[in-house]
């Protein structure tokens, strides 16, 4: 008895065969063959070629866009997160460099990024690693 | 003590981003169509297992993937530079043709013939009489032998290519069928007949 998949393995041997005859071809003869069917080979490889930038290109910008849409999403994030930052810029200061004191390894992520020595940072500086610091969770132990 | 050699099987020298951009570049003419006709053919081979995707879709998938190999993630297809581009871009599209092809025989029903059974009193049953009467797999089986009946009468005055279909469907390779008595360039010219007249009746 004739199995009734097997046409379904037959039919797709056959093309998977055809598939596999163009790999041994050299590059004339594949451009031969083109031009035999009435085909302009070199406006179809770019026309191949454009697809295949084509997908690299958006590719490229889904990476991006997904980098700019977590970078949103954690702005946003610090920023509805509401901290109770001490008052005071000296106040503030001075919760950051306990903190720095307490993890070393912090203060050299953080100011290593920005290149930065601790007097040097500004008003605005302080107070957005402070927002970072309370988005991780640490200054809750220094509170 | 004399120490043990770390070295092992050579490591593969996967490709940046850049330089998937610049072989992209780097494509000849000649390349590029193969791989379109490359892909072209692999879709055909899936017949309603493609779900309408064309060659195109193909080719583009197995580039995302090499991409996506790329970065490092351990997602997608890693491309070894020392293997060449079309080559990695082929196999990619076999991997990713017979992939979908498996997802979709998977999701498939069974062909009744598959889960007819013989039951105590000798009987054929067959579980399926008591569902629905379409059969989608029963209808690609069908299309696909009328499919295949019609390549072969194709060639109904051709006997090199029907030998040459012949020895492919019982899963013979190239070589293989030569040495039935073909020499390198009759079996070309066969293949290039077939290929011609398939690619004709498509159309």
């Amino acid at each position: 008895m004739v199995n009734k998949k097997s046409y379904d393995e037959q039919l797709s041997t056959i093309m998977n065969q055809l598939a596999d005859s163009v790999l041994d071809m050299s590059d004339e003869q594949v451009l031969a063959e083109e031009r035999e069917k009435g085909i302009d080979p070199l406006k179809e490889a770019e026309s191949i070629r454009h697809v295949l930038r084509r997908s690299s290109k958006m590719h490229r910008m889904q990476n991006l866009q997904e980098a700019e849409r977590e970078y949103e999403e954690r702005v946003t994030r610090l920023k509805k997160s509401q901290y109770e930052l001490p008052d005071s810029s000296t106040k503030r200061r001075q919760l950051l460099a306990a903190v720095f004191a307490a993890r070393p390894d912090m203060q050299s992520v953080m100011l290593t990024a920005q290149h930065r020595d601790f007097d040097q940072l500004t008003e605005m500086d302080i107070e957005s690693f402070l927002r970072q610091l309370a988005d991780l969770g640490i200054l809750d132990s220094f509170k | 003590m004399a120490k043990k050699s770390t070295r092992g099987a050579p490591q593969p020298e996967v490709a940046t981003r850049d330089e998937i951009d610049q072989a992209i570049e780097a494509l000849t003419p000649g390349q590029l169509v193969k791989l379109k006709k490359y892909a072209g053919w692999r879709i055909r081979g899936l017949g309603r297992a493609s779900l309408n995707r064309d060659g195109e879709e193909l080719l583009q998938d197995a580039l995302t993937s090499t991409i996506v190999g790329s970065e490092g993630s351990g997602e997608g297809r890693r491309w070894n530079k020392k293997v060449d581009f079309v080559k990695h871009l082929t196999e990619a599209m076999r991997s990713i043709s017979d992939h979908w092809r498996t997802q979709f025989d998977q999701d498939e029903p069974y062909l009744e013939s598959e889960v007819t059974t013989i039951n105590a009193e000798g009987e054929e049953y067959s579980p399926l009489e008591a569902v629905p009467s379409e059969n989608p797999t029963a209808e690609r089986a069908l299309l696909a032998k009328e499919e295949v009946r019609q390549i072969f009468e194709l060639f109904r005055d051709d006997d090199e290519a029907i030998l040459v279909l012949q020895g492919w469907v019982e899963g013979m390779s190239g070589p293989e069928i030569m040495e039935l008595g073909f020499t390198r360039e009759r079996y070309e010219a066969t293949v290039k007949r077939i290929r011609y007249a398939v690619d004709r009746r498509k159309k």
